[in-house]
């Protein structure tokens, strides 16, 4: 077992350390952990994974908390172009659409009363703005990102809005 | 998912279609609703008579811009210098939240749309400042008039 993990740990060393060739397609695909706001300044802690390629990313993202018998699940997804509009080319912006995606579950263990679930869907635009940097293969990023959706038809002609803000740091590898 | 992929292309086809303003130095004054961290934003006032859903952005022929309001805050940016309708600034200053005042960075994406001597403005904002445990992160959505000379 042990030999096993050192070959692992060899067949790692050695991707990384060999000089970026163009491979498939710049692909960069970054796991991240996220501090995820709800427009309440109330951080909730989040997982993605973060993908980038050619100039385009897709990102998803998910949290969720519990508490008593109520038991709360969401995704976020955002599909946008990035690009750097300064001669700093480590940051990026994003733009594109989002599309979310939130689940409510009664559980209730020894109550009587029937469990019950809902999920809704809505769909948004996004703004991110993204830090990163190549180590040959390996990518260190951190991003801003924003899920922004009107709140229903008659709202969002008032610009009324519901966010889904998430801070996010990673580290990937470009394939 | 018809409807996001329609309101996609048709808010792109405007952007496309729409004339670019001439990048030197303009002002904008904009109006939305806030949110502050008390949930997402209501509707925007009718009449709009409140003072704090106004915004003021005063920009120079450098890609700066100055940014006075009541949420997110007060900030210094750098826009985008493409020659586009859309632009996009990074920057830092003042935060206000209503949860708290913290000094942090600010992200905005806009657009001057239909420009004449006065553009047609719509525009998000975000900021992000830590403050006792949390990040205050304050936006608004707001549309208004931009004029450059």
């Amino acid at each position: 077992m042990k030999s096993f993990w050192r070959l692992v740990a060899c067949l790692a060393v050695a991707y990384i350390v060999t000089p970026v060739q163009q491979g498939l397609a710049n692909i960069q695909l970054v796991p991240s952990i996220a501090a995820v706001d709800e427009s309440d300044d109330i951080l909730k802690p989040g997982i993605g994974l973060k993908s980038y390629f050619n100039g385009f990313g897709v990102n998803i993202w998910g949290w969720g908390r519990d508490y008593g018998p109520v038991q709360q699940r969401s995704m976020l997804l955002t599909l946008g172009k990035y690009w750097s509009p300064y001669s700093f080319k480590s940051l990026t912006f994003g733009g594109g659409i989002s599309v979310l995606s939130e689940t409510t579950r009664l559980i209730y263990k020894d109550a009587q009363e029937e469990n019950h679930e809902d999920t809704f869907y809505n769909g948004g635009g996004f703004l991110g703005l993204r830090y990163s940097y190549n180590l040959s293969k390996v990518v260190i990023d951190a991003s801003w990102e924003s899920g922004v959706f009107p709140a229903g038809i008659g709202g969002g002609l008032f610009l009324a809005t519901g966010r889904k803000q998430i801070v996010s740091i990673g580290l990937g590898a470009m394939l | 998912m018809r409807i996001v992929t329609l309101l996609y292309f048709w808010v792109t086809l405007i952007l496309l279609s729409s004339s670019s303003p001439s990048y030197s130095t303009g002002m904008t004054l904009n109006v939305g609703p806030l949110s502050g961290g008390q949930g997402g934003s209501n509707p925007l006032s009718i009449p709009p008579l409140n003072f704090a859903e106004y915004q003021f952005i005063y920009t120079t022929s450098q890609n700066s811009e100055f940014v006075v309001g009541v949420i997110p805050g007060i900030f210094y940016g750098i826009r985008s210098s493409e020659k586009s309708p859309v632009y996009v600034s990074v920057g830092g200053g003042l935060v206000i939240d209503l949860n708290g005042v913290g000094v942090g960075i600010m992200s905005s994406v806009g657009a001057n749309l239909f420009c004449a001597k006065v553009c047609f403005n719509m525009e998000y904002r975000q900021a992000l400042a830590p403050s006792s445990g949390t990040l205050l992160s304050p936006y608004a959505l707001r549309i208004g008039a931009s004029t450059f000379w």
